[in-house]
C-alpha cells in the first residue's frame, strides 16, 4: 500500500500532512508507505491512495487511484476516519 | 529548531488587514528587509494560492504561505504574523495566524515543519498564540510547545 501526500509545491503542507498521516496509521495499527510530493510530480507517480487538500487532489485524474481530500490537515481524527475504510 | 529560526524580530502583530494578499505581504516583510527572501518570492506565494486555491490554510485559523526555493529564497527562514481580526482566504476560512515559510531545498526545513506540527496539532495552543499581545509572548509559547515534546 502506497500513500502519496500531495501539495502545490511539495515542500510545506504535504510534509506536515505526511507526518500526520503516519501518526494516523500508527493509531490505526496499519502499515503503509507514505511519501510527499508536489502536484506536477504526483500526476506522473503511481500510488494506491492520493491524499491532500481538496483544491489540490481534485486536479488529479479520477482514474489515478483512490483520492482522499483532507479539510483540516492537522486533524489526526479526520485523516484516520477517511483512511480507515480504505486500508 | 523552530525558535532558533523564528527570531522575535520576525514575529509581528497587527490589528487587521484588508485582504489575504496584504496579509502575506506584511507577514513576509521582515524576511524581505533582512534579505532572506527576494520580493518576487512574496508574489510567488500569492500566485500559488491564486492558482491552487487556499490549501495553505492547513488547519482552522492558520495559513502557511510558501513557494519554491527557486522563487527567490536567499536563506532558510520563517516569519509569523498574528492578526487581531481574521483575514479570509475563502468565505469560510478565517485566518488569524500566518506563518511564512522560505525553504532553500527539499530537506533542510523539515525539522522546522515537524516542530511547527507540534505547535499546530493542538487547537488550544493555536488559540493561545492568537490571544498573545506581544511578540515575546508568542515566541515563549512556541518555545514551550516545541520543547515539551522533544524532552519526553
Amino acid at each position: 500500500m502506497k500513500i502519496l501526500v500531495v501539495c502545490g509545491s511539495g515542500l510545506g503542507s504535504s510534509f506536515i500532512l505526511e507526518l500526520n498521516v503516519k501518526k494516523a496509521l500508527e493509531v490505526l495499527g496499519k502499515d503503509a508507505e507514505v511519501t510527499h510530493t508536489d502536484l506536477a510530480s504526483a500526476k506522473a507517480e503511481k500510488a494506491d491512495i492520493y491524499l491532500g487538500a481538496a483544491d489540490i487532489v481534485n486536479e488529479l485524474a479520477k482514474d489515478k487511484g483512490i483520492i482522499v481530500s483532507i479539510v483540516n490537515m492537522m486533524s489526526i481524527s479526520e485523516i484516520k476516519e477517511k483512511l480507515e475504510p480504505l486500508l | 529548531m523552530l525558535t532558533k529560526l523564528l527570531t522575535k524580530d520576525c514575529i509581528q502583530l497587527a490589528n487587521f488587514v484588508r485582504s489575504w494578499q496584504e496579509a502575506i505581504h506584511l507577514a513576509a516583510s521582515p524576511l524581505v528587509q533582512q534579505h532572506k527572501i527576494e520580493q518576487r518570492y512574496v508574489e510567488a506565494m500569492i500566485r500559488s494560492i491564486e492558482h491552487y486555491g487556499p490549501y495553505v490554510v492547513i488547519t482552522p485559523k492558520v495559513a502557511i504561505p510558501h513557494a519554491r526555493p527557486s522563487d527567490g529564497v536567499l536563506e532558510l527562514a520563517i516569519s509569523l504574523l498574528r492578526l487581531q481580526k481574521p483575514v479570509f482566504f475563502s468565505p469560510n476560512q478565517p485566518v488569524y495566524l500566518l506563518i511564512v515559510l522560505a525553504a532553500i531545498d527539499n530537506a533542510s526545513h523539515l525539522q522546522v515543519l515537524a516542530d511547527l506540527a507540534l505547535v499546530l496539532q493542538e487547537p488550544d495552543q493555536i488559540d493561545d498564540l492568537i490571544a498573545c499581545q506581544h511578540a515575546d509572548m508568542i515566541w515563549e509559547k512556541i518555545k514551550q510547545y516545541t520543547t515539551k515534546e522533544s524532552t519526553e
